[in-house]
């Protein structure tokens, strides 16, 4: 089963993820994307650590080449957190695959997971909407995260949207 | 009883919580008002340090605030800041409100209680 969460900044899709992990999945893996440059990230990623205390998580990184990611065993629930880290990674990074074949990258990637649980909970980001024009590899970012988003929603088993916290049924049964 | 109205810029949020729950202009005035109007523009120019507190003391208040946080993270530390704690206050009055209603082009959506 495969179960997407989208938001804005801070608006609780971290905390509603990990609820929905822990309702379904015992044996679980959070699967770090974000690269842990520049003070901004460090609070962030000390936020999520925080968030995650005492909820029995594993621990991992994987900042690109989700294809190639190998668990250490099989798990009930993986969460992957988040899709806009990811693809910026694979766009900008030196490690990354690049823009043109980013997408299919992380599709694989994400295939590559399912097998190795029967959860997969993935975060996303809604960064959609402020109506600004920016410079074209920023748009492109835009552009492909739109897309994935897009192929993700209509693969997967349940779509939610986090609003101040609140989750927002977009696709699939109420699973909460 | 507490209100969270959200919606982005120019939706008729404060029409429409002038209309629902009985408002005038008078009622968004001053520091006991029955209601706020355009809370991220007040986060933006005051330091908020502790988002707890801060939510707390709009208890029992009509909330009216700009869903900015669905855009490409600014650059600027500062514009980056002010979107994320203004997300964390509204999750934070989100949990104990009553109602949050989420206004697109005027039209409410109770996503948490009803009137």
């Amino acid at each position: 089963m495969k179960i997407i969460i989208t938001g804005g900044s801070a608006s609780g899709k971290s905390a509603n993820a990990e609820k929905i992990i822990c309702k379904y999945a015992k044996n679980k893996l959070y699967l770090a994307t974000m690269q842990p440059f520049g003070q901004a990230a460090q609070k962030r990623i000390e936020r999520h650590l925080n968030l995650r205390q005492g909820k029995d998580f594993d621990t991992e990184e994987c900042f690109t080449n989700l294809a190639d990611f190998r668990p250490k065993k099989q798990y009930d629930g993986i969460l992957l957190e988040c899709i806009s880290n990811l693809l910026a990674n694979e766009m900008f990074s030196p490690d990354g695959i690049g823009f043109d074949n980013a997408i299919n990258h992380i599709l694989q990637g994400i295939n590559n997971l399912e097998k190795y649980c029967k959860v997969l909970v993935i975060v996303t980001s809604e960064i959609f909407s402020d109506g600004e024009t920016y410079p074209y590899e920023t748009m492109q970012y835009c552009k492909l995260l739109g897309q994935i988003n897009q192929i993700l929603f209509n693969l997967s088993d349940m779509a939610v949207e986090s609003v101040c916290g609140i989750l927002l049924q977009h696709k699939g049964d109420n699973l909460l | 009883m507490t209100v969270l109205i959200i919606g982005g810029a120019y939706q008729g949020k404060k029409e429409l919580a002038k209309k629902l729950f009985n408002l005038d202009d008078n009622d968004f005035i001053g520091r006991d008002s029955k209601a706020v109007y355009n809370l991220h523009e007040y986060i933006k120019t005051n330091n908020i340090t502790d988002v707890s507190n801060f939510a707390n003391s709009l208890k029992d208040k009509i909330i009216i605030c700009n869903e900015i946080g669905c855009g490409v993270i600014p650059l600027d530390k500062k514009l980056d800041d002010w979107r994320e704690i203004t997300g964390r206050v509204c999750c934070e009055i989100a949990s104990f409100a009553d109602i949050v209603i989420r206004v697109i082009a005027g039209v409410p959506q109770f996503i948490k209680g009803r009137i």
